[in-house]
Formats: C-alpha cells, sequence, structure tokens
C-alpha cells in the first residue's frame, strides 16, 4: 500500500469538494453561458474521479516495494528547504546584496563545502554577475529590503 | 517568402547584440546540457527572466540558444561518462561511451556536434517553410476549433508525460484548477482569489515553471547521495574527416526527418526522438555485433533526432500556441512576457520579426557546431563543479528571476512552494509538466468552448458538426482511452494465464 498515494488522493478529495460547494455560488448570468462555475465544477468532478482511482490502486497489495531512483537524504532535502526559505527572508529584509554572499557562503558550508577561498570567490563573484546583469546591463531592479527602504 | 528570408538575414546581420545573445545562449546551454541534473528546460526556465528588459529578437535567441545548445549539451558528459547530461542523451550515452572507451571519444563527440548541429538546421528549416503554411489554415479556426485544439493537446500531454496515467491526468487537472483562479475570461468574476488582489490576474505561471522546473530539481540533486564525477578519458581530434561524415550522412538524414516529425506532434519531446531515431538506425543496421562504424551510425540518429525536435516542437508552439512539452511551455511563457500571442496571428502581425527568428535560430546551430568541434573538451570539465556550489547558485537564481518578473515577493514565494512541491511531486512520480500545460492552455480552452456556445447561441451541437473540432476531441478520448484499454486488456490476459 503507498500511503503517500492515499494521502493525496484524500486531500485532492477535500479540495474538489471545497472547489464545487464555492463554484455554487459564482452567479451564473445569460441563456447561452454555462457561467464562472461550470468549469471549476467539471474540472472538480474529474478531480474527485481521478483521486478516488488513485485511492484504490493504492490499496492494491504488493506495489508497495516499488522505490525507484537513488535513496533520498531526507537531512540533506529539509536543510536545502529550510536554507531557501531563510534565503527569502533575509533577501527580504537586508536586500539581495547582502542575503545573496551570506546565503552562498552558509549554503555550501553547511553542506560541506569548506574551503575559505574559494567559497568566499564564489559567492562575490556570483552576486556581483547577478547584480552586473540584472541591475546594469538588463536596468531589472534587485530587492533592496524592507530594512533599507 | 523570399524577400521575408531576406529581410530576416539582413535584420539578424545588422542586430550585433542578438548575435551575440545567440552565442552566449548556445554557450549557456551547452554547460547546461552538460551538467547531470540540470536539462534544457531547467536553463531556459532560469534564463527567461533576463530576457524581461532585451528586445525580443535577442531574448528569444538568448532562449533558443539555451534551448538548442541544452539538448546537444547532454551528449558531451552521455560519451565522456555514460552519465547523459539530459534525458534525450540517454541513447547516445549507449553507444557514446562505448567508442570512447577505445579511445575514440574525438570521434564520437565530433559525430554528436554534426548530427545535431545538421539535424537540428534542417529542422529549423523544415519549421520556416511549413509554419507559414499551418498557421494560414490556423487562421480560419474559430472558437470551436481552438477549444478542441487545447483539448488535443492537454489531453495527449497528460497520458503519455508520467509513469502513470493517473498521476499525469492529475497533475493535468490539478494545473486546470489553479488556472481557473483568478477573474474568469467572459465575465470577469473573481474566482478563488480569496480576497488577494494579487491574484485576480490568475496565478503567476512564470514562477510556477521556475519551482517545478528549476527549483525542484536543485532539491533533487541535493536528496541524492553525492557521487563525484571525473573525465579521465584523452580526448583526441574531434573535427571528424569527411570520410568518416559521409558516412554517417544518410543516418542524421533519416533521424532529422523523424525527429522533426516526432517533435511536431504534442507531448513527445526530445528524449522519445533519439530514442526512436536510435531504434530505426539499429534496425537498418543488421549486423550482429556492433562495430564502431555502426556505434558512429547510433551517436548520429540520437543527436540528430534530439535536435531536430527542436524545430518540430516550435512548429505547433508557433503557428497554434500549443507547446508541445516543458520546455516549449516554457518558451512560451517568454514570446508572452515580450508581448507576442503565439498562434496563427503571430506571423500575419510579426512575420518580419518570426522570420528574423529563424533566421537566428539557424545562426545558433552554426555558433554550436563551431563550438561543438573546436571546444567540446573544455565543455567537458564544467562536470567537476561541486554540487555544493551548483545548487544554491540555482537557488540564487531561481529567487532572483522569480522576483524580476514584477518586482513582487508574492511571485517568490509561490517559486518557492511551487519548488517544495514540485520536489515530492517528482519523488512519489507525478510529472510537473501537465500542470504546466495546463496552466496555459486551461483558459484558452475556458474561454473558447464559453464564446462558442455564445457563437451557436448555447447549443452543444457546434462542437460536433464541424469536421475539425470533431476530429481533434475524438483523437483526444482516443489518446486518455488507449492507455487504460490496454491495461485492463493485459490485466485479463494475465488473468488467464
Amino acid at each position: 500500500m503507498k500511503k503517500t498515494d492515499l494521502f493525496v488522493g484524500i486531500a485532492l478529495i477535500l479540495l474538489s469538494v471545497a472547489v464545487w460547494i464555492t463554484s455554487g455560488q459564482f452567479p451564473s448570468v445569460g441563456d447561452t453561458d454555462v457561467g464562472p462555475g461550470f468549469f471549476p465544477r467539471l474540472i472538480a468532478g474529474g478531480l474527485i474521479l481521478m483521486s478516488l482511482v488513485l485511492i484504490a490502486a493504492a490499496f492494491r497489495p504488493g506495489q508497495a516495494a516499488e522505490e525507484a531512483g537513488p535513496p533520498t537524504s531526507w537531512r540533506r532535502t529539509i536543510l536545502g528547504f529550510v536554507c531557501m526559505f531563510v534565503f527569502l527572508a533575509l533577501v527580504y529584509l537586508g536586500g539581495f546584496h547582502l542575503a545573496t554572499p551570506v546565503f552562498l557562503l552558509g549554503f555550501m558550508w553547511l553542506f560541506g563545502y569548506r574551503k575559505p577561498f574559494a567559497s568566499i570567490l564564489v559567492a562575490v563573484l556570483v552576486t556581483l554577475f547577478i547584480y552586473l546583469i540584472f541591475e546594469t546591463v538588463l536596468q531589472v531592479p534587485l530587492p533592496a529590503g524592507v530594512l533599507f527602504e | 517568402m523570399f524577400d521575408l528570408f531576406v529581410n530576416g538575414l539582413t535584420n539578424i546581420l545588422t542586430d550585433p547584440f542578438a548575435l551575440l545573445m545567440a552565442v552566449v545562449g548556445v554557450i549557456i546551454g551547452i554547460v547546461v546540457g552538460a551538467l547531470p541534473g540540470l536539462t534544457a528546460t531547467m536553463g531556459v526556465a532560469l534564463i527567461l527572466p533576463m530576457t524581461f528588459g532585451m528586445e525580443p529578437v535577442a531574448g528569444l535567441l538568448l532562449l533558443s540558444g539555451v534551448y538548442f545548445g541544452g539538448v546537444y549539451g547532454g551528449s558531451i558528459t552521455a560519451i565522456l561518462l555514460k552519465t547523459p547530461g539530459t534525458p534525450a542523451a540517454a541513447a547516445t550515452a549507449l553507444d557514446g561511451y562505448a567508442l570512447a572507451q577505445k579511445g575514440m571519444a574525438g570521434k564520437a563527440l565530433g559525430a554528436a556536434t554534426l548530427s545535431s548541429s545538421i539535424g537540428g538546421t534542417i529542422s529549423i528549416i523544415i519549421l520556416m517553410f511549413l509554419s507559414p503554411v499551418l498557421a494560414t489554415i490556423a487562421l480560419e479556426f474559430s472558437a470551436p476549433e481552438t477549444f478542441a485544439l487545447a483539448v488535443f493537446g492537454l489531453s495527449i500531454i497528460a497520458s503519455i508525460s508520467g509513469k502513470s496515467l493517473v498521476k499525469g491526468l492529475i497533475a493535468g487537472l490539478v494545473g486546470l484548477l489553479l488556472a481557473t483562479v483568478g477573474l474568469d475570461p467572459i465575465l470577469g468574476f473573481p474566482r478563488f482569489t480569496g480576497g488577494s488582489e494579487q491574484l485576480l490576474n490568475g496565478v503567476p505561471f512564470i514562477p510556477i515553471m521556475i519551482g517545478l522546473f528549476a527549483a525542484s530539481e536543485a532539491f533533487k540533486s541535493l536528496s541524492d547521495m553525492n557521487v563525484k564525477e571525473k573525465v579521465k578519458v584523452k580526448i583526441e581530434k574531434i573535427v571528424p574527416s569527411w570520410g568518416e561524415f559521409r558516412g554517417i550522412i544518410p543516418t542524421i538524414l533519416r533521424s532529422t526527418g523523424l525527429g522533426t516529425f516526432i517533435g511536431i506532434i504534442p507531448g513527445a519531446g526530445a528524449d522519445i526522438a533519439a530514442f526512436v531515431a536510435y531504434n530505426e538506425t539499429k534496425r537498418f543496421n543488421k549486423d550482429k555485433e556492433p562495430t564502431d562504424k555502426s556505434r558512429m551510425a547510433g551517436v548520429a540518429a540520437c543527436e540528430s533526432g534530439a535536435n531536430a525536435c527542436t524545430g518540430g516542437a516550435l512548429v505547433p508552439l508557433l503557428t497554434l500556441g500549443i507547446p508541445g512539452d516543458a520546455v516549449t511551455a516554457v518558451m512560451l511563457g517568454a514570446l508572452m512576457v515580450q508581448g507576442l500571442q503565439p498562434g496563427p496571428l503571430l506571423f500575419k502581425n510579426n512575420g518580419d520579426l518570426v522570420y528574423t527568428l529563424f533566421i537566428g535560430m539557424i545562426i545558433c546551430y552554426v555558433v554550436m557546431c563551431l563550438l561543438g568541434l573546436f571546444t567540446a573538451r573544455y565543455f567537458a570539465k564544467v562536470v567537476q563543479i561541486p554540487k555544493e556550489i551548483l545548487t544554491p547558485v540555482i537557488l540564487v537564481l531561481c529567487i532572483v528571476g522569480s522576483y524580476a518578473i514584477n518586482n513582487s515577493f508574492f511571485d517568490v514565494l509561490i517559486m518557492a512552494v511551487a519548488g517544495v512541491i514540485g520536489f515530492f511531486m517528482q519523488k512519489h512520480d507525478f510529472p510537473a509538466s501537465p500542470i504546466v500545460l495546463a496552466l496555459i492552455l486551461g483558459p484558452m480552452a475556458e474561454s473558447q468552448f464559453r464564446r462558442a456556445l455564445a457563437l451557436s447561441s448555447g447549443s452543444y451541437d457546434i462542437f460536433y458538426t464541424r469536421p475539425i473540432p470533431l476530429i481533434l476531441l475524438l483523437l483526444s478520448v482516443i489518446t486518455l482511452l488507449t492507455p487504460i484499454v490496454k491495461a485492463i486488456w493485459q490485466q485479463r490476459k494475465r488473468a488467464h494465464q
């Protein structure tokens, strides 16, 4: 039995039911148009059907052993997620120019790349490069950080 | 036609920045393609935000270069390391690595480079002649035809993009549902926005693309246990002799035809084109034991097939506005950012620009050929970049890129969430591309469906009394039912045994 498929199926059914109910409150105007609620309901209906198939398949025995691809290191993955969201917060607060080198250095260190000279070189050069491309050449502004605005 | 061609050529030759971008794009593409784990789709998604500030031709050529180079670059690592840089190069690894081990790495690289460039160039020429014809036909399409086209595109993509039909369909339906967020296309009624003003225009699909195709791949490469790669093979002369080249010409031409054709079909990408071309070539060469010559032909078949797919995939994108795979979906996003709506009108309103692009694309392939022949050995070194450096740089580019679209942190957040969700989807065999394609095709299907009903004053007859919608809708049903019927049939067969 595949637990994730079962969980995904149930979550999607709940979502679809919510969509179905909400769509019922959309206005319908005119006699030729099907209205804004028609497509969401159609899709929700299809999604419920497919989720039921997914759940049924999840209960079928003998397929649980199928584990494809290389083994997953959950410690590294979760650390990666956390790093990204911390970086997001840092960019939001302190701006791109400060947050990026800090993030790059921190990330490399946490994931085991600990050559000080090379790390600092990468952090500075990458930041400088992105800054030059976006702000100077393309004139696309990068976030300055709410603390400095 | 001929003056459009000449115009295009003069336009591109008098635009040094666009030419530079074509070269830069190809270089980035080859690097991205050569790196295992980074695909052409990811490269295009990451570079897309950099094209916002550019002129359309320069920006689109940069992306085309990344796309073409990305498809080709996978062959370098496939030949030298047996680690295909991209899924399309998996077939190249079979014969290419065998040649490299016999000390013929240079010859294999040469064959790969020439066949990629020739296959790609011919496919662009086919694109150039075929698409105006198709666009003229599509110009006659009205709402029911376009609706049926969108449904056909969706059905084919959901059914072949994953390991499981159910999961592909679920991904497609979730994408369709996401696409309904925002103002509805006919009445302008806000749906599922939760009062958020940022969602009135719908879910921004470029951040979702960046998240699903780039950030999630970065997480995936983190989660896989570390494997260090190093090129140990010695690379001799890459530029092949005339005799060697002459031997693979028939293979290149045959595979190019196959690749272009497969590219035109929505849903089938470079990986499928490479494998089909490879199998056809194996069928042609009847020798039991693989010889060096047949191995060269194998490499040539994969590479010309994969790159010919690029021109083919651009046919439905440019003429019908239907992206056939993930990478063309990102290209569609790029066109829309530039204010160009792909579809038959593109040829009518922006004919000059389209032909300039076509010529520019051929230049991309010429550049790729020269770079490959003279510098492929240096590109092979990129695999030595540690993952610990590459991954954070990709994440930084994801964040900067999704911010740059609207200068909005909301988009960055959507990208980040899409990246995390995309990672889990990959882990559990839910394909990501149906979501993105549904985001594009969903609104098209809904608005055209409702417009068609307005045309027919509410009667559904309009969808089956006209020939084109009828055929396309029937094809969609067949596409969706075939795998189901096949599964039931196989189960029956097993039960009887």
